[in-house]
């Protein structure tokens, strides 16, 4: 627009992408606040994390995510 | 957007029958006083890029007719409104839209047609006077849309109400099985001995005190009732012994009480099966929904795309409209997807409902000798309905059964018969126990229950123990996703907030003490409403500890002030570099001052857009162009002006040429002498503005009317001099040579302050010299608020 010069067009930042970075905060924040609550198996907490690149994950699809057990766990005798 | 708009063309459009604005690729400024057609032009871009204009539509327009509104009341044509473009490379084309045609003419490359869509929704980059407040004003509610809209997160509040749902879910089937176990838990209910068992283990302890009653061996675990059974019976007399014992086992089927009936899953899965009836056809997309979403992906970043990347045929249709339908398509599989599911579950729990009830009626029947011939058939039809209703709904779940699901008639009695027979069965039992038996035949008939149904609760305290886990988790899961979206969304907004604040700071800080901003902080504060959403806005008021709403504090000059600087901060941080920005007479209640630095903002943050301005206000429009040659944005600006206005031919146009416009064309060597005249009413204007700020002492003049010389006399260049050097010393060297170059020639200065200065009697790269260094100086005094 305007045409700018060679020198404003570089001294211009280009805008941020609030979007991408709302995610991205979104998906570490997740991620952290899963983590530091120290209760869920980390086959959960990774399930859930991937959860949010999918473009809608159904209620199901969380429950199923939240369901899930370490190997270790799965594997360990019942006493 | 590398586009801009040379011309706006208006056809047979409100009060513009036939007229053209032209931009040449610049900024606009429209003067003019009311009804002289500044708010047409305005519409015509709201027009053009949404297809109506809004303040003729919807709530409380009245008799309003929209189409009759926009349209010219002499010539009564079609009202249509062009854009004409140009881009970076001298491409010309044009964007248009009439009334009558349902969606926009684009002529041009490809670019142009990009360089529509890729403008936000109307209100995102034109602000009329009347919507100023609003961005103060709004609900919290409406200010959190607004900008969720702005931010294009609907993905993470769509996710949010996921997991609301999935902890909902999660709750609700917990809460099930746990009724499933207080029911299962009743049977065992004493009210002689006040007993209300609340798990397995209960029921246990309290077994083991009454068998361990008879003086058997303390019970170690389940399993020991095996071996009581038959020593408590042994206790019986020997007459009708064995009806007893056949009685008691029939009560204690009979008394297991069914499964609650799933009328809401029944009544879930119907009107389910109906919203996924009406996305059958999208249900023939679902094997292509990575394809839609990748579809989707790689058109909206490539704008500029007219080919299929799959087939390499040319779209038949614009890429907006593709896009829109390849959203619409997903959106809808989305939905699709979350019915089916849901559907699934609650048919799920529908089936396990009928086996449950027909295995409960079978063991009933095992008892059939004990039964008379009409209870007997009224069990066993019910049975037979059950297993037809798993069969159906199994055929269900398969897919091959797809209508309405509705609860067999035929099961609905069979409680009460149940019911029934436990009465009549009890009677019996009582009629063939002799009364010094009772507690033994009471305790015989609790182990036997106890044998019957352990292993049952069992799995069910199980089960209710697992859905408490899920639903721990899930409640874990949604917490966080809530706490990591209200940390993610607040730092989106304190970036906003801080650029606001920023804006607000810059239009009304005047330095420090009593004349510094009284709004000291600002805040953008998503409130905590799971999965609708608020955004707070408030301010901090002169350092006081509490934010506010601005409501409370600040003036209505002020409030307007901090309106537009919301929405000049959405539009620097959403809006695309190269897209419009439309101001419609939105400074009216800002003062002089106020307007200056709102000219200086709009210079320093929004040179990448294309502005259009309109205003009433003379006195603005000269501040604009003064401070646009200050800031060598002279050949960015055009200044129109609407000197009047008739019903033939609209708008009177007069394109205004400032002095510094004047000036910038005729420095040569040829004209410059010619300049006086704009000469003096340049350093006039520079001189005054000065005075005012830095509040010279000068001789007061009754008619106001101040020369050059009325100001050099008593030495404004000097104190301008060394204010300057006392605030930019490191550029000493190049204030003092600016200076000499504007005050240094007195006999310049002694020209320009005559009326009329006549010829210029000096050298053209004096002349030069001096234009240049008046413009430095301009620039400089506005960077150190030196000038007013």
């Amino acid at each position: 627009m305007n045409n700018p010069t060679q020198e404003e067009a570089e001294s211009t930042a280009p805008p941020r992408d609030l979007r991408a970075e709302l995610l991205q905060d979104l998906s570490s924040q997740f991620s952290a606040a899963l983590e530091s609550d120290g209760s869920l198996p980390v086959a959960a907490q990774n399930a859930l994390v991937e959860l949010l690149d999918s473009e809608a994950p159904t209620a199901a699809q969380i429950i199923s995510a939240a369901s899930k057990s370490d190997p270790e766990e799965e594997e360990a005798p019942d006493e | 957007m590398s586009e801009n708009v040379r011309l706006i063309k208006f056809e047979h459009f409100r009060g513009l029958p036939a007229n053209e604005f032209e931009l040449r690729g610049r900024n606009l400024v429209i003067l003019g006083t009311n009804g002289k057609g500044k708010s047409a032009v305005v519409d015509g871009i709201e027009f053009i890029f949404s297809g109506q204009v809004a303040r003729f539509t919807g709530a409380g327009t009245g008799s309003i007719s929209h189409n009759e509104a926009v349209k010219n009341v002499k010539t009564g044509g079609d009202p249509k409104v062009v854009l004409a473009l140009s881009n970076a490379h001298g491409a010309r084309g044009e964007v248009s839209r009439a009334l009558s045609s349902e969606s926009i003419e684009v002529t041009g490359p490809g670019a142009f047609r990009a360089y529509f869509d890729q403008h936000p929704s109307v209100d995102g980059f034109v602000l009329r006077r009347s919507k100023i407040l609003d961005f103060v004003c709004d609900q919290d509610a409406d200010r959190y849309q607004k900008f969720v809209q702005l931010l294009g997160i609907t993905k993470v509040d769509s996710l949010q109400r996921a997991f609301v749902e999935a902890e909902r879910q999660a709750k609700a089937t917990n809460e099930r099985a746990t009724t499933t176990l207080q029911t299962k838990l009743a049977v065992f209910n004493d009210p002689v001995t006040d007993f209300t068992p609340q798990s397995l283990a209960d029921v246990f302890a309290h077994v083991s005190v009454i068998v361990e009653s008879f003086e058997f061996e303390k019970l170690e675990k389940w399993e020991d009732l095996e071996q009581r059974l038959p020593l408590l019976t042994a206790k019986r007399p020997n007459a009708n012994r064995d009806k007893v014992d056949a009685l008691t086992r029939a009560l204690v089927s009979i008394e297991t009480p069914l499964a609650a009936r799933p009328d809401a899953d029944v009544e879930q899965a119907n009107e389910l099966r109906g919203k996924i009836t009406e996305l059958a056809g999208s249900s023939s997309d679902s094997p292509r929904a990575k394809l839609i979403d990748r579809g989707k992906a790689y058109l909206s970043a490539r704008p500029d795309e007219t080919h299929c990347p799959l087939c390499e045929q040319e779209f038949d249709k614009p890429l907006e409209d593709l896009l829109a339908r390849l959203k619409s398509r997903s959106d809808a599989l989305i939905e699709l997807r979350a019915a089916t599911s849901s559907r699934h579950a609650a048919i799920a729990r529908i089936k396990r409902y009928a086996d449950d009830l027909s295995a409960q009626l079978e063991k009933d029947l095992e008892h059939s000798k004990l039964l008379g011939n009409e209870d007997k058939k009224r069990l066993r039809d019910a049975r037979a309905a059950a297993l037809r209703f798993s069969r159906l709904i199994a055929r269900a779940i398969g897919g091959s059964f797809t209508g309405d699901i509705s609860l067999p008639d035929r099961l609905l009695p069979v409680v009460e018969t149940r019911s029934s027979l436990v009465e009549s069965l009890k009677a019996q039992k009582t009629a063939l126990t002799p009364p010094d038996t009772t507690k033994l035949e009471a305790t015989i008939t609790l182990v036997e229950r106890g044998i019957a149904s352990w292993k049952d609760i069992s799995e069910t305290e199980q089960t209710v123990g697992n859905s408490s886990e899920i639903l721990r988790r899930t409640t874990i899961a949604k917490d966080s996703f809530s706490s990591a979206r209200e940390a993610a969304i607040q730092a989106v907004f304190t970036h906003i907030s801080g650029t606001v604040i920023d804006y607000y700071k810059r239009l009304h800080d005047f330095g420090e003490g009593p004349e510094s901003s009284e709004c000291t902080a600002l805040e953008l504060k998503p409130t905590s409403r799971a999965a609708a959403g608020g955004l707070r806005l408030a301010i901090q008021f002169l350092g006081l500890a509490d934010s506010k709403d601005p409501r409370a504090f600040l003036s209505e000059g002020h409030l307007d002030s901090l309106g537009l600087c919301l929405f000049l901060a959405a539009v620097r941080i959403f809006n695309p570099p190269g897209s419009l920005l439309v101001l419609d007479d939105v400074l009216t209640s800002i003062d002089k001052e106020h307007r200056r630095r709102v000219g200086v903002l709009l210079y320093s943050e929004f040179q990448d857009h294309q502005i259009i301005l309109t205003t009433h206000d003379e006195h603005w429009n000269d501040l604009l162009s003064t401070s646009a040659r200050a800031w060598g944005l002279q050949d960015r600006w055009r200044y129109i002006k609407l000197e009047g206005w008739n019903v033939e031919t609209g708008p009177v146009l007069s394109v205004v040429e400032s002095s510094w416009t004047f000036i910038d064309e005729n420095l040569t060597e040829p004209n410059y002498r010619n300049l006086g005249g704009p000469f003096r009413l340049v350093i006039e204007d520079f001189m005054k503005r000065c005075a005012a700020e830095i509040e010279l002492k000068v001789k007061f003049k009754t008619d106001g009317k101040y020369t050059a010389g009325d100001f050099v006399t008593v030495g404004i260049q000097d104190k301008i001099r060394d204010k300057l050097i006392r605030l930019d010393g490191e550029n000493e060297t190049v204030i003092r040579s600016d200076v000499g170059n504007v005050f240094g020639q007195g006999d310049l200065i002694n020209i320009l302050s005559h009326d009329n200065p006549g010829r210029l009697e000096i050298t053209f790269d004096q002349a030069k010299d001096f234009i240049d260094g008046l413009r430095s100086l301009t620039r400089r005094c506005e960077d150190h608020s030196l000038i007013r």
